[in-house]
């Protein structure tokens, strides 16, 4: 089996907040703001999800009248696998590596 | 006059004026560093060959600025600080990362609060210029500024004179050449690109080699 290395916290809580609404879009600035992190901490962390195949991204298909439309990103079906892991690993605090998910 | 057409003119008359400085420059050295006093005809014989080969590249600064600006430098000219940075920023995003440009400035846009914005902007700027996967145009950046240095030791071993020429001159080809890798979609380990890079590595390893013995004129 493929092993990767371990999700970084960052990542983590990226994913984990993308999967308390796995089925919601969401936008960039809106995640910086719910985890206090910074936007050159959350783009990189998005831009390797989507490379990675755990982010699907969209573009606003109604934007506000002279404002371009916004990006919007949820996960994937091995996104939410992912975040279900993380979740899984948040709760028993196993500390090791991550096998690479299948798609991902 | 509005502040996108007063920008417009000014920016036509400062990037010719750039291009042209380094000829002037190299006129100027060359007037100094003469052994013996040179004639007022010996002075315009020179400035004259200066201009032939400086009028060209003014000619292709301006075209180049003008075109620039009729795409992209009017809309540039209405951003306030924190989107003209990351505008700036976005420009060197390789083609397959475009997107997220374009995903960072609409962000910026619903950003109300000027330090927020500073702060959104600062780090969506950090994301673009170090993506995952690296940034093409901050290596072929760094391997100007690489080129500059090896250009000012060559230069001040062995013609102090035509210095500010040299350096002009390397900088303007490095900063096109970065220009042309970050608006380039194809890798720079592709066959051309690897050349390119070999080809400037080489000429690198030859000055820093040169150096060593070379005869200071």
């Amino acid at each position: 089996m493929t092993r990767i290395r371990r999700p970084s916290a960052q990542t983590t809580a990226v994913v984990l907040a993308f999967s308390e609404q796995p089925a919601t879009w969401r936008y960039g600035y809106d995640l910086c703001q719910q985890l206090g992190l910074k936007a050159g901490s959350v783009y990189p962390i998005l831009m390797r999800l989507a490379d990675r195949g755990l982010l699907e991204t969209a573009w606003e298909h109604e934007a506000p009248a002279g404002r371009p439309p916004r990006h919007l990103y949820r996960l994937t079906g091995p996104g939410r696998a992912l975040a279900a892991t993380l979740a899984a690993e948040a709760t028993s605090r196993t500390v090791g590596r991550w096998p690479r998910l299948e798609g991902a | 006059m509005n502040r996108g057409r007063r920008l417009g003119r000014v920016g036509g008359l400062v990037v010719p004026a750039a291009a042209a400085a380094p000829f002037v420059a190299l006129w100027d050295g060359m007037m100094r560093s003469a052994d013996d006093p040179l004639t007022v005809r010996a002075r315009l014989d020179m400035a004259i060959w200066m201009a032939v080969f400086g009028t060209p590249w003014m000619v292709a600064a301006w075209l180049l600025w003008r075109a620039w600006w009729r795409r992209a430098g009017a809309e540039l000219s209405v951003l306030d600080g924190p989107a003209l940075l990351l505008a700036a920023a976005a420009t060197t995003l390789p083609a397959d990362r475009r997107d997220w440009g374009a995903a960072m400035t609409a962000e910026l846009a619903r950003v109300q609060d000027p330090a927020a914005r500073w702060r959104f902007a600062a780090g969506c700027a950090r994301a673009a210029l170090y993506p995952p996967g690296g940034n093409r145009a901050a290596v072929a950046g760094a391997l100007t500024f690489a080129a500059l240095a090896a250009t000012g030791l060559a230069t001040d071993a062995a013609l102090p004179a035509g210095r500010v020429f040299a350096l002009s001159f390397v900088g303007l080809v490095g900063g096109l050449a970065t220009l042309a890798v970050a608006r380039s979609g194809r890798s720079f380990r592709s066959g051309p690109w690897a050349c390119a890079w070999a080809t400037v590595l080489g000429g690198l390893l030859i000055v820093v080699a040169w150096l060593a013995e070379a005869p200071r004129w």
